[in-house]
């Protein structure tokens, strides 16, 4: 697998997680899910998924050394950073589908989570820089 | 030696006495937040106290002067209303108001006068029956008058040996006929208030099963798919209501503000179980009358254990009253 193929990937991934996520806290303000408080959904959403969508984002719109792109990308720092990203983006899924199901409101289950998803984030953000800086 | 200890005393005292006087020139409204307890030895706390306590013999009627703005006599008391410190003022035509409840938001709240004087007294105090705070009270959801609908006519309160007792017993056999459990009193001026516990309703105001009418939680989806969805987009769901009966002789109310479910969670906790004998003795005065305000609430969308007051979409009072068998 090239660079410029495991970076697609990883774009992907984020890209896909974030529309789908933001589609469901989208109709959930329209339906009046959050009341006056829709901001807080946004702000977590956006805690989660700007830094390493952004990463990734940058990484592929900025220009790279000649070459770059077509490299080997190193497997066991490309799986990590998918296999991060996956558990990152499938718990803020878990958050938002499990509520109706639990006695905590969304703000009470957004601040249960935080720590755990902020380290599921952090993991996978250092995962993706391992894969979009080597060799830059 | 006795001689010293009365001059420390008395240097005590006077800067106790400089303290107020300072206070009240600064202004009543300034002075409130300091209980005079603050300002006053223990031995003159326990002598003043009584003074504001003057209570009339014969069994009073609920007519009661108005309230006046110019403050006369203040005196630190224990509270039986939910808060940690409060200070109550005697007005220069008897009538008696909390300047400053140590939780906030409860301030210049008028107190009936019997409320006033059984609070002199630290054992008299635990048992009697609390003001209900804050007053006026918060702008109900949905309000009426209900004299006639609890059957209480004119010439039944124009009876001489009609008394709170009488309305309070109508009051007790509507409210268990229509399956509550209990219900709590406070002390209004003029009166006394009537408030049922919070109970889950139906949409459409009617009494819920006893298996929910008393789950106060948030609802969490069944396993049908429909259901998950509908609570997965829409807010939370339910309608909660409190009844506050409100028997007086005065004219009320209701304030400019709503009912917090602090509000409601403070109500809980603070009414009695049953009237005081004195209050319960006291003859009606012509002019009393039954107001019902309904509290309704919706839960709040950012705490699972909290409510917010329902106002737009609040049923009309009639929806009430057919839960309540009038």
């Amino acid at each position: 697998m090239t660079r410029g193929i495991a970076l697609r990937y990883l774009l992907g991934l984020w890209l896909i997680a974030v529309a789908i996520l933001s589609t469901i806290i989208l109709i959930q303000s329209v339906l009046g899910k959050y009341g006056d408080e829709s901001k807080e959904a946004w702000a977590w959403l956006a805690s989660i998924a700007v830094p390493p969508l952004s990463l990734v984002l940058t990484a592929a719109l900025t220009e790279s050394s000649i070459g770059w792109h077509d490299g080997p990308a190193d497997k066991f720092k490309f799986r990590l950073a998918f296999i991060f990203g996956t558990i990152c983006i499938l718990a803020a899924l878990t958050t938002i589908l499990i509520e109706p199901f639990v006695k905590l409101s969304y703000f009470e289950l957004f601040e249960h989570t935080s720590l755990e998803l902020a380290l599921w984030q952090g993991l996978s953000v250092a995962a993706i820089g391992g894969v979009v800086f080597e060799g830059r | 030696m006795a001689v010293e200890r009365r001059g420390s005393e008395m240097k005590s005292t006077s800067k106790y006495a400089m303290l107020a006087c300072v206070c009240l020139a600064l202004g009543f409204g300034s002075c409130s937040s300091i209980p005079l307890e603050d300002l006053v030895p223990p031995s003159e706390t326990e002598t003043s106290a009584p003074a504001i306590s003057s209570q009339p013999s014969a069994p009073p009627s609920q007519d009661q002067a108005p309230v006046s703005a110019v403050p006369s006599q203040s005196a630190a008391v224990p509270t039986t209303t939910g808060c940690t410190r409060q200070t109550v003022i005697r007005l220069d035509d008897g009538t008696v108001v909390h300047a400053k409840c140590a939780t906030a938001g409860l301030v210049g709240t008028p107190l009936d006068d019997s409320s006033a004087s059984s609070t002199s007294d630290q054992s008299s105090a635990d048992s009697a029956v609390p003001p209900f705070l804050p007053w006026p009270p918060p702008r109900p959801s949905s309000s009426g008058n209900v004299t006639r609908l609890a059957g209480i006519s004119a010439d039944y309160i124009r009876r001489a040996h009609a008394t709170n007792a009488d309305i309070d017993e109508r009051l007790s056999t509507i409210l268990a006929k229509s399956g509550y459990p209990y219900h709590l009193y406070f002390t209004i001026p003029g009166g006394f208030a009537v408030l049922t516990p919070r109970e889950h309703i139906a949409s459409d105001g009617a009494t819920l099963p006893e298996s929910s009418r008393w789950y106060l939680g948030k609802e969490t989806a069944g396993w049908s798919l429909v259901d998950y969805i509908s609570k997965l987009f829409a807010g939370p769901s339910g309608r909660y209501r409190m009844f506050l009966f409100l028997v007086t002789s005065k004219q009320i109310g209701p304030a400019s503000f709503g009912a917090t479910s602090d509000d409601a969670d403070r109500w809980s906790v603070t009414g009695k179980y049953s009237l005081d004998d004195s209050i319960e003795e006291r003859r009606l005065s012509p002019r009393t009358r039954i107001y019902l305000f309904v509290y309704e609430f919706a839960p709040d969308k950012v705490r699972s254990d909290a409510f917010e007051q329902a106002t737009n979409e609040a049923l009309p009072l009639s929806r009430h009253l057919v839960a309540l068998k009038f």
